[in-house]
């Protein structure tokens, strides 16, 4: 009962977390969509344990609890999956900027060179 | 007939001196990309007939040849190498690889470390070089003895139709989906390879190995 209270107070800090960057736009609507998912599954599962022995059965998993480990699992997989691939898209972003740069600067040097070159007065 | 040498450089101020300079011996020109340095690496490349270009902060191997090559283009090459900056290879196989490119027979030369009968290459290299080789084989379809080469040569076909999108170490092997992608003619020569404490520690390691391997099977499968 003491663990339902502690786990249930965590879950709705996470969720007013959530909350609080959507409103300030620090995340999307998707991903705040999916964290609001998130943790209202985890609210129902520790407010209401045997839900997850009955979803069991249903899949053919023998505990409740290994169904939430298993879900759990490739949850964290498939968002950290996602996570590496846009990390990626960023990394691709940067480079593209950084060789912009680098040959902006590059350019900008061999203009000012040929200018004092042809220049009488340098 | 114009050539140009790529030298892609990160922290290399121990080396990059004399890399240039014996480069500069087999070529008409040199193009020093230093890839975000912290260190004199820029400072020790200058020379009169070296371009440096810089890239503001650290973008890795694949970044600093896919610059270097944008760069080759605008300065009209018509063959160009790339080769290491950490003194590991010698300048005077440039002109090994540049042979067969210039006698037309292929679009691209890759220097093998692995084709001389005498080698001093330390067992460990030798093998995360064959890992290297097999996801190459895997992903790509071709087989190489040394598909990590840090010596490349290229004509002006292979220069303009090359694409290179991987940024970092996965670049060795993407050279060789671009060659089967763009159906360009290539081959591999035989070269030589000194290993110093030095190269050997900027080398590729186990780790950096499995990273760059499996960066570029999540590439190959979702054509990042």
């Amino acid at each position: 009962m003491i663990l339902q209270g502690i786990l249930s107070i965590v879950i709705l800090l996470s969720l007013w977390r959530g909350a609080a960057a959507l409103h300030k736009r620090q995340l999307s609507m998707y991903v705040s969509f999916a964290w609001v998912l998130l943790w209202m599954g985890a609210l129902v599962i520790v407010l209401w344990p045997d839900l997850t022995s009955q979803l069991a059965t249903v899949v053919g998993i023998g505990r409740g609890v290994d169904l939430v480990v298993y879900v759990s699992i490739l949850t964290i997989f498939v968002i950290l999956f996602k996570m590496l691939v846009h990390f990626d898209h960023i990394d691709e972003r940067i480079t593209k900027l950084a060789q912009h740069m680098a040959l902006n600067e590059y350019e900008r040097k061999e203009h000012a060179k040929k200018s004092s070159d042809s220049d009488p007065r340098v | 007939m114009k050539t140009v040498a790529i030298i892609p450089a990160y922290n290399e101020e121990r080396t990059i001196h004399s890399v240039v300079r014996s480069v500069l011996s087999q070529v008409d020109e040199v193009i020093v990309v230093d890839d975000g340095s912290v260190d004199r690496t820029v400072y020790k490349a200058q020379h009169e007939q070296v371009v440096v270009v810089s890239h503001p902060v650290n973008c890795g191997l694949g970044a600093s040849i896919a610059t270097g090559f944008i760069l080759a283009r605008e300065r009209n090459a018509d063959f160009a190498v790339t080769i290491d900056a950490d003194g590991q290879l010698f300048a005077s196989d440039i002109r090994t690889v540049l042979t067969p490119l210039m006698n037309g027979e292929c679009d691209v030369v890759i220097g093998s470390r692995f084709l001389t009968t005498r080698s001093s290459i330390p067992l460990l290299r030798k093998f995360y070089n064959s890992i290297g080789n097999f996801v190459t084989f895997l992903l790509f379809g071709i087989h190489a003895t040394d598909s990590q080469s840090g010596i490349r040569a290229f004509n002006r076909s292979g220069l303009f139709f090359i694409e290179l999108r991987c940024a970092r170490m996965e670049v060795s092997s993407e050279f060789f989906g671009e060659i089967k992608a763009k159906n360009l003619r290539w081959r591999e020569v035989p070269i030589h390879v000194q290993y110093t404490a030095y190269s050997l520690s900027k080398g590729q390691g186990l780790r950096r190995g499995i990273v760059t391997a499996f960066r570029l099977i999540i590439r190959r499968m979702y054509r990042l």
